[in-house]
């Protein structure tokens, strides 16, 4: 996509007093009238703008400077003296073999959301983009998982996966395959997909409603001569939709990548990071770090520094791969 | 704005008015001093006592008796019910903020949890307020002993009772008569071989044989309890203090017991995957031949499954040569927020709801074991409850030292591993005093 011309500098100057020969200033009522107006204007903007600017400050900048702050320090969360540890948290995370194993159950849980969460939010969102009968119902259906509270969608989830009376193993041997039932959450081998099931489960609303509003921004003309040139489904699918959806599945992987690193109630509800540390996720650690039996605050800030890094790093990494390879959001 | 007169005949007139309104002003107040006074006193705004809790199954109790308590002094009790695994953290985050409530229930006994607040002055020491001597003189020693820092404590604490006990319980096994009759188990294991083969014979009957809610804090009260058993006292201190060490033979020998236990088949199918609700339905509704829970199960079997009543309670079995203590000890209890303003009037609504009368409602409705030692010797306690009652005599005793909150978090998570055959107690007994190492150095 070309960038628009930007004009020289000069055609862009407001009007100004206008000036004489030797430079010197020329006295015009009317250029300090609207020059007046223009400060009245920024003022009114700025004024605005404060309650939110105030708020920002409050609610963003100081905690994360706050954050900062105490990540240097080891505290309790209560007592009012914070000891100075220098680097000590953050010496103390490289080395913590359990935060590193939340950080690759993260990224598992990650790559599943990638492939799955994002590919069966493509297919339900090609499906329903098409004119058929009950298409508002089907995206009612489909994006109803989503707004449900976590808490109860891991409630219903673990009666479904409850290895005696659970739905999932009563169904598997009714069909006859009651050798594949299991204890899907009480296996450590088998934990950490069954999260990661229900986190594709509840979270494919999202994806899927975006790329259906990018589907919808595509326009029919394109579809229909490529329908005329000859072209099969398949080929509009790969050589029309896709690249024309880049820029939407950018955002997306790096919205699901995220909200994925990010799983926190499913696992407090299902498991807790159990058994062992099968399903323990960085930010359960960081809350244990802060809340847990040895509460540290400085320690569990500097995890969230840590992670916070981390992610923003991926992320700035992604979409700087979306826009090399022609998927810049318009 | 208006300006000030500058003509001096005006300024005399106004400066006379002013002291003219003023001395009518006094004189007024001065006539009408004792009126006001008792409008005062008529308006004096009502003591109003917050009250944070977590007791989902005494919500009614408890309001009924705070109705009770504002009706006989007119004080109200404010009840907020929080969920219980969110109170620590409300409590914490409202410590930071300051808005703390005048009563809190306790969600661990007097130890290491309490101990930041107790050193804030957040929980009131109540052994120093007016006549505790003789209030506390109501209760079961074991329940005192739950609620106070003693004179040696690790965490420095000023000596002295923080909590006041509602109830004592204890957690021992509980078995479905009906399904050991129908494995043909005659005799209550009393060691680890007989634990092994009554659970086998329950597995040949198919049904599971033992549950607890493994996936939660229970599997740490059993590892509590068996850690007491199996590790000598001075190997377990020297541990606890630093002196010594997690990765000896002795904790090696205490987590192969858990390795045992899984191999012989005692723990039902997924019992990792069980917390403490789900391990009650899956008992309550005859699908488990035991259960390792405290005494308070019983009054949530009788509200779930009030059907349920042919089981019994036992002593769960010795798997070491050191005496086997079972976990208990004081149950639910309840703490004055040492800063707050009506410090005194939340002693004295504590005093009466532990004293007698209350206390029976209570024992008679929540179907726990009184902690006032009058009412626990009155009340006629069903079997079951009996049972749990004579626990008491084996509690844990109390101990200056404890293990480490970070090394109970890996011991548990180790201990699920080795349940699942994921680790070995050797490498699991590194771990926790890897984490006992990092716990001290910071």
């Amino acid at each position: 996509m070309s960038s628009p011309r930007v004009l020289a500098p000069a055609h862009r100057e407001a009007p100004g007093p206008r000036r004489t020969v030797a430079g010197t200033p020329a006295p015009n009522r009317l250029a300090k009238r609207y020059s007046r107006a223009r400060r009245i204007e920024m003022v009114t903007a700025y004024l605005f703008i404060l309650p939110t600017l105030v708020l920002f400050l409050v609610f963003s900048v100081y905690p994360f400077v706050r954050t900062v702050e105490l990540s240097f320090t080891s505290w309790d969360g209560l007592s009012s003296t914070f000891e100075q540890v220098g680097l000590d948290n953050y010496v103390a995370a490289l080395q913590d073999s359990v935060w590193w194993g939340s950080m690759g159950n993260g990224v598992f849980l990650a790559v599943i959301a990638l492939v799955f969460m994002q590919g069966l939010g493509l297919l339900l969102a090609v499906g329903v983009d098409r004119k058929m009968k009950g298409q508002t119902l089907y995206r009612t259906l489909f994006y109803l998982p989503p707004i449900l509270s976590g808490i109860v969608v891991a409630t219903i989830w673990k009666w479904l996966l409850e290895p005696n009376n659970g739905v999932i193993n009563a169904t598997l041997d009714s069909i006859g395959l009651g050798a594949l039932a299991h204890p899907w959450l009480g296996d450590p081998s088998t934990a950490l997909w069954a999260i990661s099931l229900v986190s594709v489960w509840q979270g494919v609303g999202y994806p899927f409603l975006l790329f259906l509003a990018g589907l919808q921004g595509i326009s029919g003309e394109i579809y229909e001569a490529a329908r005329m040139d000859g072209a099969t489904g398949r080929q509009i699918f790969v050589k029309i939709t896709l690249p024309l959806l880049r820029p939407v599945i950018g955002i997306v992987s790096v919205l699901t990548f995220l909200g994925a690193m990010q799983t926190f109630n499913l696992v407090v509800a299902m498991t807790k990071g159990g058994p062992g540390y099968a399903t323990e996720v960085p930010i359960l650690h960081i809350y244990r770090s802060a809340f847990g039996p040895s509460p540290d605050f400085g320690y569990a800030s500097a995890l969230s520094i840590i992670f916070g890094v981390l992610l923003f790093g991926v992320s700035m990494i992604s979409l700087y791969l979306s826009r090399r390879s022609g998927g810049e959001p318009s | 704005m208006a300006r000030m007169s500058t003509n001096p005949r005006r300024k005399k007139v106004a400066a006379i008015a002013a002291i003219g309104l003023s001395l009518t002003l006094a004189l007024t107040a001065c006539a009408g001093g004792s009126d006001a006074a008792d409008a005062d006193a008529a308006e004096a705004p009502k003591t109003t006592l917050t009250f944070w809790h977590y007791f989902t199954d005494r919500a009614d109790l408890l309001q009924e008796l705070a109705t009770q308590y504002e009706d006989e002094t007119g004080v109200e009790i404010k009840l907020e019910l929080v969920p219980g695994d969110a109170l620590p953290q409300k409590f914490q985050a409202a410590a930071q903020a300051d808005q703390l409530p005048d009563i809190s229930a306790g969600w661990t006994s007097a130890g290491e949890k309490l101990a930041p607040y107790a050193l804030e002055g957040k929980i009131l020491n109540l052994s120093t307020v007016d006549g505790a001597a003789e209030w506390f003189e109501e209760f079961a020693p074991s329940a005192i002993q739950g609620v106070t820092y003693t004179d040696d404590n690790q965490w420095d604490v000023d000596p002295g009772a923080y909590l006041v006990p509602l109830d004592t319980n204890n957690m021992q096994i509980l078995y479905n008569k009906d399904l050991f009759e129908q494995a043909g188990i005659t005799d209550l294991p009393t060691d680890l071989d007989e634990f092994i083969e009554v659970s086998q014979k329950l597995r040949d009957a198919d049904i599971q044989p033992f549950v607890s809610g493994f996936s939660s804090w229970p599997l740490g009260s059993l590892a509590s309890m068996y850690v007491d058993n199996v590790v000598p006292a001075d190997v377990r201190t020297a541990a606890y203090d630093g002196s010594g060490r997690y990765d000896t033979p002795e904790w090696i020998e205490f987590l192969t017991v858990f390795e045992k236990l899984a191999e012989g088949g005692v723990f039902a199918d997924g019992i990792l995957g069980y917390d403490m609700p789900a391990a009650e339905t899956l008992f309550a509704s005859g699908q488990v031949g035991m259960i390792f829970d405290g005494s308070w199960a019983l009054g949530v079997f009788n509200e779930t499954s009030p059907d349920f009543k042919n089981y019994g309670v036992f002593m769960p079995p010795s798997v070491g040569d050191e005496t086997l203590y079972i976990p208990g000890g004081v149950g639910s209890t309840i703490f004055v927020v040492g800063t707050s303003p009506n410090a005194d009037a939340s002693v004295a609504f504590l005093k009466w709801l532990t004293a007698t009368d209350q206390q029976k409602k209570y024992a008679e409705a929540s179907f726990n074991i009184p902690a006032n030692r009058q009412v626990a010797e009155e009340l006629e306690l069903d079997e079951n409850i009996a049972a749990f009652a004579a626990g008491a005599d084996k509690l844990t005793p109390a101990s200056p030292v404890a293990m480490q909150g970070a090394v109970v978090t890996t011991m548990t998570a180790g201990l699920q591993l080795i349940i699942a055959g994921s680790d070995t107690p050797a490498a699991v007994a590194a771990r926790m005093q890897l984490a006992q190492e990092t716990d001290l150095a910071q």
